[in-house]
């Protein structure tokens, strides 16, 4: 039983953990508040499709995640057209003191990029998120033991980046 | 010896094995030191991501974020008309909190004192009289001619400590949420028979019991609960 007056107040409560999850889809700052909104905003617009009596996290994560898939393909689309501008960046980046302080975010940003996108969101649902198995797969509509094999996957390549296979 | 496939280990790291299964794989590590590292590496990694992601949980909302869903903003001069489609709940919802909205402010304007609600980023809190009733008021010791009575004590289900209250005008559940009390049901008083405990034995004493874990504290435990603060 919820004890929520209203729909937006649960979803309220909510949004430290949808911002969670979003930073730890875009592993960026800016992209994740972009993305967090965006679920926000799609949630309240499809309230009617919540059925109360159900999860409202689970709900949610679904709607950020969906987003989140959109917008990576987008981004692909947009990556084929044009080079990044990132791509010179890099060369020469007199910030280096700046990044050391963010080492350790570095190393596990940089290992979860080196992630595919369905074995990112399934660490991110279960590891981060602490959402059971079953959930996890709900959200992601796929089979548990395809999840499963995901987090299998998935933990080992981050292990590996972070230096820490077997 | 046993061997545990990786699948499994996670699995059991992720406290998604049932009770056999965990101890098959508690067997397996004490034979085997090199199961056991890796479950250990399957856990700091767990605490590793954690460590990293957490901050944002714990951060305060963005006011961007925030202002998305802070309804406080309820247009009281004009007719009530829910922003979103209210949802069939018994309870008040959209237009009618907008009437008790109304209510709480015309109780204050009349009495030239404050309300006892006000609006903070969203959610109707308690305020003034009913504040300090929450606060301090004990359905053991108040009296019985108490313009705000306390009913029920307890902690819902998510370990918050609930009171059901009535005034002359206004009942409803308050949780404790941070310093202050968080509105969960209100409605308007219906007549007062009498005493608080008949006003309440119908609809907020179901919702009481809906949003209840265990039962409602005694005498002792209220007073316990005071002490503490209500947390």
């Amino acid at each position: 039983m919820d004890k929520s007056l209203r729909f937006e107040e649960q979803l309220l409560a909510l949004v430290p953990r949808l911002r969670r999850f979003a930073m730890s889809l875009s592993r960026n700052e800016a992209d994740g508040d972009d993305l967090c909104q965006a679920a926000i905003e799609r949630a309240l617009k499809s309230h009617d499709k919540w059925q109360p009596g159900t999860r409202l996290d689970s709900w949610a994560m679904t709607v950020m995640r969906n987003i989140w898939i959109d917008e990576v393909r987008a981004r692909r689309r947009r990556a084929e057209t044009f080079v990044p501008p990132e791509a010179g960046d890099a060369v020469g980046d007199a910030g280096d003191r700046r990044i050391e302080a963010a080492v350790e975010l570095d190393h596990v940003d940089r290992a979860l990029a080196t992630l595919p996108d369905e074995q990112r969101e399934a660490i991110a649902l279960v590891l981060v998120e602490g959402f059971a198995y079953k959930e996890a797969a709900d959200i992601l509509d796929i089979p548990i033991g395809t999840l499963s094999s995901r987090l299998v996957r998935g933990r080992e390549a981050l292990m590996h980046a972070l230096g820490e296979a077997a | 010896m046993t061997t545990i496939d990786a699948a499994t280990r996670m699995a059991y790291v992720d406290g998604e094995l049932d009770e056999i299964a965990r101890r098959r794989v508690e067997r397996a590590m004490a034979d085997d030191p090199v199961l056991a590292e890796a479950v250990a590496r399957d856990r700091a990694l767990r605490e590793r991501l954690r460590a990293r992601f957490d901050r944002y949980a714990e951060a305060p909302v963005p006011e961007r974020l925030r202002s998305l869903l802070d309804t406080s903003v309820v247009p009281i001069a004009e007719a009530p008309q829910p922003r979103r489609r209210p949802s069939m709940r018994r309870w008040v919802q959209g237009a009618a909190i907008a009437a008790t909205l109304v209510l709480g402010i015309a109780i204050g304007r009349q009495s030239g004192t404050t309300g006892p609600i006000v609006s903070r980023n969203g959610a109707l809190v308690a305020h003034g009289r009913l504040q300090t009733a929450l606060d301090t008021q004990l359905a053991s010791t108040q009296p019985s001619d108490a313009p705000i009575r306390i009913g029920l004590t307890f902690r819902d289900h998510e370990g918050s400590i609930c009171r059901t209250f009535a005034g002359d005008t206004l009942q409803g559940i308050a949780c404790r949420d941070g310093g202050g009390w968080t509105l969960t049901r209100t409605a308007a008083a219906g007549e007062r028979e009498g005493s608080y405990r008949q006003a309440a034995s119908g609809v907020l004493a179901g919702e009481a019991q809906d949003m209840m874990a265990g039962s409602p504290f005694s005498a002792a435990e209220e007073a316990a609960a005071k002490t503490r603060h209500w947390r």
